[in-house]
Formats: structure tokens, C-alpha cells, sequence
């Protein structure tokens, strides 16, 4: 008997699990022939349109994150027709989980896979022209893009160029000086303890200690801010310019420095330890470093570094789990100049491998021609699931993600801003730049194919020794002078004379007087 | 079996007593972890990140699970069709491709097995590196965004086949002579006389082939594109995709702060969600281990 | 040889489907190992890159924070303690499965001790974390009430290899006893019984028979293990320790090092790397096995 009810159970799971992957294969076959009648129609409405290109070609892009069901529904139904007609081209996304996304990438560019188009942070530039995974756009751009000219001027463009060819765009154009150097904190604590502004490390001290005593259940900053700090302690802009942490160029007396051994680092790291004596940091400051946003985000911590705009992106998730909370950027040394030091933080970039090039970049073409193209590539069509009101996006559902992501595509000319976003900041946001400083190295991309074990050594040394020491979490006095040691010893005098000659030839070749 | 009585405090009863008293502590060992797992998933998540993990749900809400399955709609049920399926009839394709070689490995007259056993280790020892593999699966196998791709890469494991030759190692080799008198082929030998007396050592490394499809994210992670063919194991691991991608520190700023961060109780229930039906199967493919060992030496 | 397939012909084309699977998966890929001593670039291929010899190796070995040898320490003593405990903790667990009785209880007890095996790295990672951190853990919520000072586990590297080690020993512990337990399913009931009327304790029966008779799987399980022991376990210490500066330098293992400081170096390095680690378990194996074969009646694992 039991036999063969387990025999009647095992047939059950069997003829199931069948019926399943039949189902599986079935759907797939639907989606994709619901695809191939999108593209049929499109075709059709093509030719019917009479577009120049009478084909309509597919453009592949890898793309970090996770597909979700209502992105898939707009490429498929909203998009896709779209581009067909105005473009003749369609839009293929694949996607990546962010864990996996440059491991994926460097194996599939290895192998030869199909990509058309894909992002990478703009600081990797020059390595991943190193490595072959980008090719040249000028001519691509001069043919397909006259549209996104218009938007992304050369300056910006200029940051997407390595030895004098234009591999990547700089997609991120935005108001961005004083990158990484703003504090953004609870503006409800620091109310609550009865404070009104903090433009010194000093000032941020005071804050953690009142709150300490006034809210013992919170757990400190959430972060060493190391770059805020080093904007406070040191007597000039120092712009970091090399790979890792190791390099900065110092903008008044314009050299290139280690920044270990400068006295800005050395003040950075007993402020740290002194917080750290104090009680004030938390040991997961030093030993989870990384973490420090999703630390922030927890709703129990006080500050984390963060670039302009850092409030807006993480209230969601810090009101989360406190929702009383109110974030307010601050910028330490208020008085000093501000420098834009980046042309954005992200790049776009076309692989050898890739099929359809002029496809790519007929789509940044497409999204950079008009305020309303670029609307709806983010957000969707107008009315579906916003409305714009007073020249702002009123979201209809607030939990509504976007579609393509906001910072990846993001350009002053035509952001639109939410309706949750305050006026002040919007003001903040409009004057950001306008005394800001361009930086001598904005365009300036280090090539380490010279120094490539050197720097592996020195960044051995950083890991192990100088982390602990810039989080104050050991004693600077008996810790510095051996981890400097080893620094030398792993060749970091060598590697910045490399930078400073890669600089000085910069220079030259962009016609600086220094 | 005879039930001997133990003699209090002779050597047989010290052995008892670890027994027992080892088993538990494991167990315990074992159960308190995965209570705890139980709990947080059914926590509160704010509570969770202010006092850590406990055995007893705080704040107790099933928020997190209606997230998850409202967030991946029927997709949850769709990879777990896919994994299913993928785990049986790999499961099945695997015995039958290991057994075979194990049984002809374990066949002492067979001249060059140590040989072929070589080359097979030396697979284990040496690989070329993620480049070459990719690169020849997909473009000269054509396996990406196919079933084929979940199975075919990971179908013979070497480490499997050593152990079932170890398991047909202990039959007596007198058993293949007198049915080779006989007339027997080894094919026949092999499926009635060696299969049947190894049966427990087949349920193992069926279980473990069925394990390794059941949980592998990798050859998905590969190969797979399309939403609708995937596993449940890398349906989920791209949930959790993010804490990891934050915690080694490449994700720029300006995509960190957008990236939705898994809670800790999100982190929880999906664990829960890939063991769950494990937990339903388990006690029943359970007993031939635990009769097979409580009556000692059972020879079907 | 002619003779010998002809012979066992059917034994041969037995072994076939296996082999064609190695040949597509293994041993063509294999051919790729070249890059590790070429100058690798996406542009000019595996083949047309430019051929630098053993210079890809000298990195590793040379660098002046003397980083290589050290994660070849940390990955062998990790390996090697892992492999101890791992094979005497499910030998016992096995052995022990057997002395005790009751359904309910085998039962339980055994399902428990499987669990570990199904949670992913990360979630051992949070679960370590839950024990270990230094505000809300549960060791030292435990030693703060027994009075005594709470150590700041996550910054004192010392205690990590014995963490990781036991993370791993545990995790695998349940799945592994079940391998030991189904070669117990096949020894012979009447040689027990013959020696319990000699006279013979449960203990001595433990010692001369079961410990004896199961040498043949332990022998080839850990033939394998140590044809593996240059291979750390990249997932087990992302998982539990993450990218934690202060435990760097003794958690650090062979595939964390190159994965996070190599990487820059290009490709070519890292197979570089992955060849030394490979060639190394080779020549291990190869002893190990002559020394088995002379331990286990000629039988090793080739």
C-alpha cells in the first residue's frame, strides 16, 4: 500500500513538474513571439511612417540590476514601439545583479558576448580602456548624436577622453562640485540637541556627544567621512587622482602628493581616534566600512558623507525606519572654494564585441534630444504614472522606482524634479556651481599599465595598515611611522612620480601654464 | 536485533552516553541557528537592525513574506517549476551517467581504470579559469539562455563518482564472477545484481546530485538571461545580490543609494523560502538512512 | 591494449557519457591555462597575446608586502584543519547515529544537522554576525552577565581562523556524516555480533571494526580534499568576515587575495595563480595517494 502510494505521489510530482516546464516553455515562446509582433508592428509602422531606416535594428544593453516586471512591460510596449519609430532601433536589456555586475561584465567583454552598450563608473576609465572593453566614439558620436550635443557640452564630453580619443560619455551632468566632501546628517537630532549649524569637525564632535547623551540608543555617525574631513583640515583642495586612495593633486600649489603623508591625513586620523576614544564611533565604522550607506539607511546613525543631492536619495529608506527622521546636507570649511572635481561619476561605453554601435548611440541620441524623450525613459509617458505639476513630477504612486535610472542618465538641462523635493534645495541646486572652481584634473584619467604591481603593493599596505589608522580605530603615534615605512618600502614614492608625470604631460598637452 | 542491556557505567554505556550526548549538542547546534533564521524572518526589520537577531520573533509580522511574494508575483512559482524540472531530470541524467562509470571503475580486472581515474581527478586539480569555460559554453556549446545550460555543465561530477565507486568497492567482486559464468553481460550485472545491493549508496549521491541542482545559482548567473528560465535558487540569490555588492564597495555612491537594500529579515526569508520544500521531502527519503542504519547491516 | 577493450569493450563504453562530459567542460576549456603565460588582452585573444613566460608568476611570490606567501599560509592552515575536523566530526557523527536509539529522535536530530548545508555564505555570515557582534551578540551579551569583559571580536583577528574553520566543519558536518553512514549501511551485522560474543565492549567493536572498514571512503574523500587544499573557499570567507581590514591579514586565503587585489593585474595573473594552486594540489595528490595505496591494501583514489 505504500508503495505505491508513494509511486502515485512520484507520478503526481512527475506529470506536475512536466506540466510546469511546459507551461515555462509556452510562456516563454508567448513572450517572445508577443515580442516579435511588437517589433512586426514597429516595422510595419516604420515603413508606413516612412523613416529613413526602413529596418529596425536591436541595440543589446547590459545593465546593473534586476529586471522587474513593470521595466520589462515598458521596454516592451512602450519603448520598444517608440525608438522603432522615431530611431529604428529596439532595446534589448540585460541584466545584471550588482553583485555579480563586474565580474559578468569582464567575462562576457572576455568573451566576445554581445553588447552594444553598458555603464561603469567614470573614475574606471582608463583601466577598462587598458583592458580593451571600450571602444572609440568619435566618429560614432559625430554621426548619430548630433541631438545629445546640444545637451552634454565639450566639457563634459572631455571626461569620457583618454589620450586624446573619446571612449566613454559622461552621462551624469549635473551640478557636482564638492563631490564626496558634504556632510548629510539627521537635521532632527541635531535640532533636538539644540545646535544650529556645523561647519567644523569641531562642530561635528559637539553634535555626536549631545546626541550620545540625549539619545543613547542611537549608535554615532555612520561614517569617518574621511573625505569631508580632509576638506576641513587641509589648506587647499586636494583632489584625488589616482586609483584607490592614494593620490591627490593639490589644486592651488598644483602637485601631485601622497595622501598618506600629508598633514591633512595625519589630522583626519587622530580626529577619528579621538572620536573613537570618546565612544562616540562604532567599531563597524572601521571594520565595515563599506557599509557606511546601508548603515545610514538602518535610521539609527547620525551622518554619513555624501555628494549634493545625498538627502534626497536615502530619506526613503532611513524614514524607513524612523520616520520622524529630516536629512540635511553640510559642508565642512564652508568658506574654502569649491571645486568641481568630476565630469559626473558615471560613463557609458560601447565593447569592441558590439554589433550594432551606431545603434547604441542613436539611443543616447534619442534619450538626450528632448526634455520629453528624457521624461520618458525615466518615468514613462506622461500621465501614466506622473503628472507634472508647476514644472514638477507629482508621482502618482510613491513608491513608483523609474524606469532607466535617474543617476546614470542624469542631465541638468532637463532634470525634473519630484514634488517631495523642498524649493530650498532646488535653489541649493540651481546656484550649486556658481562659484565653483574646475578643477585642473577634471579630465585628467591616470594610466597605472606602468606601475600596475606597485600599486597592487601600496594598496596591500592602505588595506591592511593605513584603513585602521584613518578610522582612528589604533593609536596613530605607534601605528603610522611602521605602516609608512611599509608604504615606501611597497614603492608609493615611485608611483606618485608616475602620476606626476602622467600630469605634467597632461598639462602640456592641454596647454596649463603651471 | 538483540537488545543487549547495557551494564551501568562499563565501557558500552560510556559510549551510549556520548552518543547521546554529542547528537544532541549537534543538533542543537544545528536547530539553534536555523530557529533563529525562522524568527528574524518573521520579525519586524526595524527591531531586527536595533537588537540583533533572537529565537523569538520581535515584533512578530509576516510583512517581509508578503513582500517577497507580492514583489515576485507568480515568478516564485514559476522558478521553482523550472527548478523542479531541472532537478529531476538532471538528478536522473547524472546517476545514470556516474553510476555507470563508478560500477566500470570498480571492476578490479578492468586493465586501465586507474588510469581513466586519473584523468578524472585531474579535472578536480586543474581548470583553465572562468574565461576559457564561459567562453567555450557559449559560443561553441550555444548554452546560453537554454535548460540545457542548467544541466549539462555540472552533470558529471567527479567527486560523486569517486564516492559511488567507493560505495560498489565494498561489494563482493565474487557476486559479478559467478553471474559473468552465467552468461551475464556487465550491463546486466550491472543493473540487477550491483545497483540493488548498493541501494542506500544510491539514494546518497542521488540526493547530492539532486542537492547540487536544486541549489545552484551559478550556471544561471552564467548563462541564463531571460526571466522565465530562471531557477529559484538565482531568483533569490539576486535578491540578495545587493548586500554584497554594497558590502565590497564598487557600487558608486550615486547607484548605492538607489540600490534597495534587503533587510535583514529579507535576507532571512528567502533562506527560508529555498528550504522550505526541502523540509517537506527530507523525512520521507529519510528513513532508508535512518533503517539502514538502525538495523545495522541491511542487505535487500 | 587492443585486447583489453575488446575484452571489456562494455566496461569501456561505459565510462564514455563521463568522458565526453569531461572532454566538452574540463579538458577543452583547459586549453585556456595558456593565458596565464601570455600577456592577455580582450583584443588579441588567448592565443595572440603577447608570450611572457613565468613573469606572471613573479608577482605573486615576490611582491614586497610579502603578501603571497602569506595567504598560501592562511589557505593551507585553513584547508588542512578543515579537513581534519571535517572527515573526525561526521566519522563521529556516523559512528554515534548508529549507538543511539529512537525513531523520533534520529530523526530530528538528523534533519537538524542537514540544515546548515542549504544556508548560503552570506547567511552564515549574518548568523556569525548575530553571535560575534560587539553590541548586540549573544557571546558577549552572555559574558557581559557573567560579569566578565566583552571582546571586540570583529576587530581581533586572531580569533578568526578557529571561527572560520568551525563555520565550515559545522556547515558540512550533517551532509558529510550522511556519506559515512551509508557506507555503514553496508558493513556486515555478523561481524559485530561475533565480536560482541568474543567479549568485545561497543567500543573496542568501534575501534577495530567500523574504523577499519570505513578507511576506503575516508581514504578517497580526502584524496579529493587535498587534491583541493590550495583552493580557498572564496564564497565561505566573503561570507563570514566580508571586506574587514582590521581580519585581513589572517583570514585572507589565496582566491580573496587575488580576486580583490589581483584583479587590477588582468587575467592573465589570476589563471597564472590558479595554475600554481593546481599544479601544487597535483604533486600533494600524487603523494598523498602513494601513501594511501600503501596504507589501504593498494587501493588509492588512481
Amino acid at each position: 500500500m505504500k508503495k505505491k502510494l508513494s509511486l502515485l505521489l512520484a507520478a503526481t510530482m512527475l506529470v506536475s513538474c512536466l506540466a510546469g516546464c511546459g507551461g515555462t516553455t509556452e510562456t516563454a515562446n508567448t513572450s517572445s513571439s508577443s515580442s516579435e509582433s511588437t517589433a512586426t508592428t514597429a516595422s510595419d509602422s516604420t515603413e508606413a511612417a516612412a523613416t529613413p531606416s526602413g529596418e529596425v535594428s536591436t541595440v543589446v544593453i547590459l545593465y546593473p540590476g534586476e529586471e522587474t516586471d513593470a521595466m520589462a512591460n515598458f521596454i516592451n510596449n512602450q519603448l520598444n514601439p517608440r525608438l522603432a519609430e522615431e530611431a529604428g532601433i529596439q532595446v534589448e536589456m540585460l541584466y545584471k545583479g550588482w553583485d555579480q555586475y563586474w565580474d559578468q561584465k569582464g567575462v562576457m567583454l572576455a568573451a566576445n558576448q554581445r553588447i552594444d552598450l553598458y555603464w561603469d563608473g567614470l573614475p574606471d576609465l582608463s583601466s577598462m580602456v587598458n583592458a580593451s572593453q571600450c571602444q572609440p566614439l568619435d566618429d560614432l558620436i559625430k554621426e548619430n548624436c548630433p541631438d545629445m550635443l546640444k545637451v552634454i557640452p565639450e566639457s563634459q564630453l572631455a571626461g569620457g577622453v583618454v589620450n586624446g580619443v573619446q571612449y566613454g560619455i559622461p552621462s551624469a551632468y549635473a551640478p557636482s562640485s564638492c563631490m564626496f566632501q558634504l556632510v548629510c546628517l539627521r537635521q532632527d537630532i541635531l535640532d533636538a540637541v539644540g545646535m544650529t549649524d556645523v561647519k567644523t569637525a569641531d562642530d561635528l564632535k559637539e553634535y555626536a556627544t549631545k546626541a550620545k547623551e540625549q539619545f543613547p540608543e542611537l549608535k554615532g555617525p555612520a561614517d569617518i567621512i574621511f573625505k569631508p574631513l580632509t576638506r576641513n583640515f587641509a589648506d587647499e583642495q586636494y583632489t584625488w587622482c589616482a586609483y584607490g586612495d592614494s593620490v591627490v593633486y593639490g589644486e592651488e600649489t598644483k602637485k601631485a602628493y601622497d595622501y598618506f603623508e600629508t598633514d591633512a591625513f595625519k589630522e583626519v586620523a587622530k580626529f577619528n581616534q579621538s572620536m573613537y576614544e570618546a565612544g562616540l564611533y562604532n567599531d563597524e565604522l572601521t571594520t565595515n566600512y563599506n557599509e557606511r550607506d546601508s548603515r545610514m539607511q538602518q535610521g539609527t546613525y547620525l551622518w554619513v558623507e555624501g555628494s549634493l543631492g545625498k538627502e534626497n536619495e536615502i530619506i526613503t529608506s532611513v524614514r524607513g525606519n524612523a520616520p520622524d527622521a529630516v536629512l540635511k546636507s553640510y559642508l565642512l570649511n564652508p568658506t574654502a572654494d569649491k571645486y568641481i572635481t568630476a565630469c559626473g561619476g558615471e560613463v557609458l561605453c560601447v565593447p569592441y564585441s558590439a554589433e550594432n554601435p551606431a545603434g547604441a548611440m542613436k539611443f543616447l541620441n534619442w534619450i538626450y534630444k528632448n526634455q520629453e524623450n528624457y521624461l520618458f525613459a525615466l518615468y514613462g509617458p506622461e500621465g501614466e504614472n506622473y503628472d507634472v505639476v508647476d514644472g514638477r513630477i507629482q508621482l502618482k504612486d510613491p513608491a513608483f522606482e523609474g524606469y532607466f535610472y535617474e543617476w546614470m542618465f542624469r542631465n541638468a538641462n532637463y532634470t525634473m524634479f519630484t514634488t517631495d523635493i523642498s524649493d530650498d534645495f532646488i535653489k541649493t541646486y540651481e546656484s550649486w556651481d556658481d562659484n565653483a572652481k574646475t578643477s585642473d584634473v577634471i579630465a585628467f584619467h591616470f594610466d597605472n599599465s606602468n606601475v600596475l604591481e606597485i600599486e597592487t603593493d601600496c594598496n596591500e599596505v592602505i588595506k591592511q595598515e593605513f584603513t585602521p589608522i584613518e578610522c582612528g580605530y589604533v593609536d596613530f603615534d605607534t601605528n603610522y611611522p611602521v605602516a609608512l615605512e611599509h608604504l615606501k618600502a611597497a614603492g608609493i614614492d615611485e608611483y606618485v612620480a608616475e602620476v606626476q608625470r602622467q600630469l605634467d604631460e597632461f598639462f602640456a598637452a592641454n596647454g596649463y601654464n603651471h | 536485533m538483540n537488545r543487549r542491556k547495557t551494564k551501568p557505567f562499563s565501557a558500552d554505556f560510556w559510549v551510549k552516553a556520548f552518543a547521546y550526548f554529542l547528537i544532541a549538542f549537534l543538533a542543537i547546534a544545528c536547530l539553534y541557528p536555523l530557529i533563529m533564521v525562522l524568527s528574524v524572518s518573521f520579525s519586524d526589520n526595524t527591531a531586527v537592525t536595533k537588537y540583533g537577531y533572537s529565537a523569538i520573533p520581535q515584533d512578530f509580522s509576516t510583512d517581509t513574506y508578503l513582500y517577497l511574494f507580492v514583489h515576485s508575483g507568480t515568478r516564485i512559482l514559476r522558478s521553482y517549476a523550472v527548478t523542479i524540472c531541472i532537478t529531476i531530470i538532471g538528478t536522473i541524467l547524472s546517476m545514470i551517467i556516474t553510476s555507470m562509470i563508478s560500477f566500470a571503475l570498480s571492476i578490479r580486472a578492468l586493465k586501465y581504470r586507474n588510469q581513466i581515474a586519473y584523468i578524472c581527478n585531474f579535472t578536480i586539480i586543474f581548470s583553465a579559469g572562468l574565461i576559457p569555460w564561459y567562453y567555450v559554453c557559449t559560443n561553441w556549446y550555444h548554452l546560453t539562455d537554454s535548460y540545457a545550460g542548467l544541466i549539462l555543465p555540472t552533470v558529471f561530477s567527479v567527486w560523486s563518482m569517486f564516492l559511488m565507486r567507493t560505495y560498489f568497492d565494498a561489494v563482493p567482486q565474487s557476486l559479478y564472477e559467478s553471474a559473468k559464468i552465467d552468461g551475464a553481460s556487465y550491463m546486466k550485472i550491472y543493473v540487477s545484481i550491483a545497483i540493488p545491493l548498493c541501494k542506500t549508496a544510491m539514494l546518497t549521491v542521488g540526493l547530492m546530485y539532486a542537492l547540487g541542482y536544486w541549489n545552484d545559482w551559478w550556471n544561471a548567473l552564467m548563462f541564463i538571461n531571460d526571466r522565465d528560465k530562471f531557477p529559484l535558487q538565482y531568483f533569490l540569490y539576486n535578491i540578495l545580490s545587493n548586500v554584497n555588492a554594497i558590502s565590497s564597495g564598487r557600487v558608486p555612491s550615486g547607484a548605492a543609494a538607489n540600490i534597495k537594500l534587503p533587510s535583514e529579515t529579507v535576507k532571512m526569508a528567502v533562506t527560508m523560502i529555498t528550504i522550505g520544500p526541502i523540509i517537506f521531502l527530507y523525512p520521507f527519503i529519510q528513513k532508508y538512512f535512518v533503517d539502514g542504519i538502525m538495523t545495522g547491516a541491511v542487505k535487500e | 591494449m587492443r585486447k583489453e577493450f575488446k575484452k571489456n569493450r562494455e566496461l569501456y563504453l561505459m565510462c564514455v557519457p563521463a568522458l565526453l562530459v569531461l572532454l566538452a567542460f574540463a579538458y577543452i576549456p583547459m586549453a585556456g591555462i595558456w593565458m596565464a603565460f601570455t600577456k592577455y588582452n580582450i583584443k588579441d585573444g588567448i592565443f595572440g597575446s603577447e608570450f611572457v613566460g613565468l613573469q606572471n608568476f613573479k608577482y605573486f611570490f615576490t611582491s614586497s608586502t610579502g603578501m603571497g606567501p602569506k595567504v598560501i599560509k592562511n589557505t593551507l592552515v585553513i584547508n588542512f584543519w578543515g579537513l581534519i575536523f571535517g572527515t573526525i566530526l561526521p566519522i563521529t557523527i556516523a559512528i554515534c547515529f548508529n549507538e543511539v536509539r529512537g525513531k523520533i529522535f534520529k530523526k530530528v536530530t538528523q534533519s537538524a544537522m542537514f540544515f546548515p548545508y542549504f544556508l548560503s555564505w552570506v547567511v552564515v555570515g549574518a548568523i556569525v554576525y548575530a553571535f560575534f557582534s560587539t553590541d548586540t551578540g549573544m557571546v558577549n551579551r552572555m559574558l557581559a552577565s557573567g560579569g566578565h569583559d566583552i571582546v571586540r571580536w570583529y576587530a581581533e583577528k586572531k580569533y578568526w581562523k578557529p571561527i572560520i574553520i568551525t563555520a565550515d566543519v559545522w556547515k558540512w558536518a550533517g551532509y558529510n556524516s550522511i556519506i559515512y553512514m551509508a557506507a555503514m549501511t553496508n558493513f556486515d551485522a555478523s561481524l559485530y555480533d561475533a565480536a560482541s560474543v568474543d567479549g568485545a565492549n561497543r567500543f573496542q567493536q568501534i575501534l577495530h571494526i567500523t574504523l577499519p572498514l570505513i578507511k576506503p571512503t575516508v581514504v578517497v574523500l580526502s584524496l579529493m580534499s587535498i587534491g583541493r587544499i590550495f583552493f580557498g573557499d572564496f564564497g565561505m570567507i566573503y561570507g563570514i568576515v566580508g571586506n574587514n581590514s582590521l581580519l585581513y591579514e589572517e583570514v585572507a586565503v589565496i582566491d580573496t587575495y587575488v580576486y580583490s587585489a589581483m584583479r587590477s593585474l588582468g587575467f592573465s595573473y589570476t589563471t597564472a595563480i590558479g595554475l600554481f594552486q593546481s599544479v601544487m594540489g597535483l604533486i600533494l595528490v600524487t603523494l598523498s595517494n602513494k601513501l594511501a595505496k600503501k596504507v589501504n591494501e593498494g587501493e588509492g583514489l588512481f
